[in-house]
């Protein structure tokens, strides 16, 4: 094969080979190419493989997108196509999030964090008894749902906060930034609302045991007051006025 | 207006009218537009990612922010070129998303052969259109073998008759680096197609001495 030292580059072939080289590189590689049988059958294959290349066609489909005005669309809710649809998405995720808060301050649910993942749990509810116990098994699924089928809604996403009473949600390890953020959210709001219970509790038993200093001190007086108005004589008619008030002040309680 | 109107009408003005025309809130300016770049667009947005339903979302998307964005289109570059980046731009966003290059799949059913209209002489037998189908699925194994650069490249310049320039200027690169990623990808896919027993110089000659029985389709 026939190659001289000055052959065409790269760059001057495919300018050649797509007709975009200027008159003057045309002729020179035309001159070239007579030649140099090296050259020649590298733009030959080219030109050869191009011809191969238009069997390669798409598929025909039917297309047919066309710009209709708002009027003669009906809006489909949760349809993200465009900057406009992210509002109500977040919008219902802040709403989401307050039905969450409210719901977590009346049930007041349990949540435990471990290797096994998160456990959510919501007294006042017993499985059933007569259902038989399920097997776990490791889902493939991020989110695994525990308990009985008709009782049970995943609050891995903010459209499964109506969490039914008794639910038992577990999730597994996978969960997105999102997911999180919001369960530090409930953690937060379900700390907030038990420091709010235990200060109330703590009010109600500091009342109490007021009360019951006030009741005491009552008391001492009351039998002070009597121990000293008895004699001799009436020792046994003081005995049983202190046992029937006594008995009274006992009663009351 | 229906589509056939609209395409007739849109026929008699240029890229340039319609948008200006597309920027005063006219739908049906940019109607035409779509009838007239729809094909195109899907056709780019196939042979890049391979896929017919994904290159569907890809024309969609194309035009959906292409009329949202219209208003923004100052001409600094030809409307197709805008089309093209917005679409690559999206390809880009689908190959990455799904982590791994395009996948190309060949075409199955008869009907998914490429009419004669496209790629094909005028009077094509039976013989002639099933060569050319199991050409078209070689030529499709073959382009997967390519980085995404490459096939971009070829395939703007092959099937949509870009100039380098304007290859360049959608790829943010030097006019050298579109020009060896062609011979580069042109030169992968020769082997690959000598691979599979089809010889581009006997397809040229129209000598049909290749292992599969392809012959020249232009």
């Amino acid at each position: 094969m026939i190659q001289t030292n000055d052959c065409v580059d790269q760059a001057i072939l495919v300018d050649y080979l797509y007709e975009e080289a200027d008159r003057e590189t045309r002729l020179r590689v035309d001159a070239h190419l007579r030649v140099c049988e090296h050259c020649a059958n590298d733009l030959h294959t080219l030109q050869g493989l191009r011809g191969t290349l238009h069997a390669w066609a798409p598929p025909k489909p039917a297309l047919g997108f066309r710009v209709v005005s708002e009027t003669e669309v009906p809006r489909t809710p949760g349809l993200v196509a465009g900057s406009t649809s992210w509002r109500p998405v977040w919008g219902l995720a802040v709403a989401a999030v307050l039905v969450v808060a409210v719901a977590t301050a009346i049930v007041r649910p349990e949540i435990e964090v471990g290797w096994g993942g998160l456990v959510v749990r919501v007294p006042g509810w017993a499985p059933d008894a007569t259902e038989p116990p399920r097997e776990r098994a490791v889902s493939a699924s991020p989110i695994e749902r525990v308990g009985t089928g008709n009782r049970e809604t995943p609050v891995s996403s903010p459209s499964g906060v109506g969490t039914a009473p008794g639910t038992d949600v577990r999730f597994g390890a996978t969960w997105s930034a999102s997911e999180e953020a919001w369960l530090q959210t409930v953690r937060e709001l379900i700390r907030e609302s038990e420091q709010r219970q235990t200060s109330l509790l703590f009010d109600r038993v500091q009342a109490v045991e007021q009360r019951v200093a006030e009741q005491r001190q009552t008391d001492l007086s009351e039998m002070e007051r009597t121990f000293r108005e008895v004699d001799a004589e009436d020792a046994e008619f003081a005995k049983r006025q202190l046992l029937e008030y006594m008995r009274r002040i006992s009663d009351q309680r | 207006m229906s589509t056939a109107q609209t395409a007739i009408i849109g026929m008699q003005r240029t890229d340039e009218e319609l948008v200006a025309l597309a920027i005063t809130g006219d739908p049906d300016s940019f109607n035409q537009l779509i009838v007239r770049w729809e094909r195109p667009i899907f056709a780019l947005a196939f042979r890049v990612i391979g896929r017919e339903e994904d290159a569907r979302d890809v024309c969609q998307e194309t035009f959906f922010r292409a009329f949202r964005g219209i208003k923004g289109f100052k001409g600094q570059a030809k409307f197709s070129s805008w089309l093209y980046r917005i679409a690559l731009n999206l390809c880009r966003d689908w190959i990455r998303r799904e982590r791994r290059s395009a996948v190309l799949t060949p075409l199955e059913s008869e009907t998914d052969t490429p009419p004669a209209s496209e790629g094909a002489s005028a009077v094509e037998t039976a013989e002639d259109r099933t060569v050319r189908r199991d050409l078209g699925r070689v030529i499709t194994e073959a382009m997967s073998a390519l980085s995404e650069d490459q096939r971009t490249t070829i395939v703007l310049k092959e099937y949509h008759g870009l100039t380098f320039q304007e290859i360049a200027d959608l790829q943010a690169c030097p006019l050298s680096t579109v020009k060896t990623r062609l011979y580069q990808g042109l030169t992968v896919l020769r082997r690959q197609l000598e691979n599979s027993g089809i010889h581009s110089g006997a397809l040229l000659s129209g000598n049909p001495a290749t292992k599969r029985g392809a012959t020249r389709t232009t």
